[in-house]
């Protein structure tokens, strides 16, 4: 289990004080993992606005839930990770389906090669290359490399089981060293 | 970050850096959160739907009384549903009980009929419940009843008379009653019959006379003709007799 999902004691205890309808304890926990779900949700739509939808959608819904909260579970850091990721890929799906514009491309949405100093270029390159990956094996770099979420814990956020979890993530590295290869 | 990725990719990978969130995110969320708790459960709609399910069950009761009240009335529960104690008197109100059937059997018979007492009335049988439905039509069966045997009384007293006038020995009564009966039949038959137009009694003379034709010739080569032939050969054993017997008169 990474750093960042390692579920605390405190965790248990500033839910209850969450389902308690404290602000105080909400405001902590909105500072403390509110940054992590906006990372994916940017990270995964590519886009800052999206993000912090993303980031306060999963906030409500924590803050909604809080009377549900399991006690002893995963951690408010791993509910937070599954829960932005599945908002990303669900807004994802919806985005195909009910766009009737074409799909831009998405070497469209990174700065032009010609225009970056070299480390802006391969930024770029780098973002082409995350988002040319199709969702979920976008999602499972994003979790198990920027988030460093243990396979399994990211698995479990991708609702996969774990032998199906790392021949995604296998695939998705092989795609994304080919595409930064390229890019070098 | 990680050991599956070489040390470019991760290289590259890590230039991926994000901007912060917005400072004011934690306030407005928790505004958002604050607006949503006000906004959970009104109160009003609940009480709203408790009443409107307390209105579709009190409609549904009353309409499933009303159902079994009906059905009670109209008799598909038989006498049961009256003994209930709130649906009883209820039917009792829409439709009353049906007075039981009269034991006629039972009831004293008249002076002409006295004679043949034994013979034309039954011993009264034991009252049996009577379903409501078809008392009507017991009470209907025992009134004819009692009207043919009266009618049958005064026949065989009037017949038994006209034997003592003419000097014959009175019948038993089981004879008399039985008599009485054949002319009975035979009086509603001719009654019958004259009420026939002249063309109605010649079809039905017809259909007679071919059901007789019909029946002899399927009693021929059998009981009928074998009687018809033993009868003519006694009468004719008994004439031979007759003629070879001596006369003994003087």
């Amino acid at each position: 289990m990474s750093r960042l999902e390692k579920p605390k004691a405190s965790d248990d205890a500033l839910m209850r004080e969450v389902a308690a309808r404290d602000g105080a304890a909400f405001r902590t926990v909105i500072e403390t993992f509110a940054p992590r779900a906006h990372r994916i949700g940017w990270r995964m739509l590519g886009n800052g606005a999206d993000a912090e939808d993303i980031a306060q959608d999963t906030m409500l819904r924590l803050w909604n839930n809080a009377d549900k909260w399991q006690q002893g579970g995963a951690g408010i850091s791993a509910w937070v990770a599954r829960v932005a990721t599945n908002l990303c890929l669900d807004r994802l799906r919806r985005r195909k389906f009910s766009s009737d514009e074409d799909v831009p491309e998405r070497a469209d949405e990174t700065p032009r090669a010609d225009e970056m100093i070299d480390e802006d270029r391969m930024r770029g390159r780098t973002i082409a290359a995350i988002n040319a990956l199709p969702d979920r094996q976008r999602a499972a770099i994003i979790l198990t490399y920027y988030e460093e979420s243990s396979n399994n814990m990211a698995a479990q956020a991708l609702e996969m089981n774990i032998k199906a979890f790392e021949s995604l993530l296998l695939r998705a590295r092989a795609a994304l060293r080919l595409s930064l290869g390229d890019a070098r | 970050m990680s050991d599956a990725f070489d040390k470019n990719t991760a290289a590259a990978l890590d230039l991926y850096a994000l901007p912060a969130l917005s400072a004011d995110f934690a306030d407005r969320v928790i505004e958002k959160a604050n607006t949503a708790t006000a906004l959970v459960k009104p109160p009003v709609r609940d009480r709203r739907r408790r009443w409107s399910r307390l209105r579709t069950l009190s409609i549904g009761i009353g309409a499933f009384g009303v159902m079994s009240a009906a059905a009670a009335a109209t008799g598909a529960f038989g006498d049961i549903a009256r003994d209930v104690p709130v649906i009883g008197p209820l039917i009792e109100s829409i439709a009353p009980a049906k007075p039981k059937p009269v034991r006629l059997a039972a009831r004293k018979p008249s002076p002409a009929a006295k004679p043949i007492e034994p013979a034309t009335i039954a011993a009264a049988e034991p009252s049996v419940a009577v379903p409501i439905a078809t008392q009507n039509d017991e009470i209907l069966r025992e009134e004819r009843h009692a009207r043919r045997e009266a009618r049958l009384g005064a026949r065989v007293e009037k017949m038994q008379a006209r034997r003592a006038e003419a000097g014959l020995p009175t019948l038993s009564p089981e004879r008399a009653v039985r008599r009485a009966r054949i002319a009975e039949r035979q009086a509603r038959l001719r009654k019958e019959w004259n009420a026939l137009s002249s063309e109605d009694r010649t079809a039905m003379q017809a259909r007679v006379n071919e059901r007789m034709q019909r029946n002899q010739a399927q009693a021929e080569g059998g009981f009928i003709t074998r009687r018809r032939v033993i009868i003519e050969e006694l009468r004719a054993r008994r004439k031979a007799q007759m003629d070879e017997e001596p006369t003994t008169t003087p």
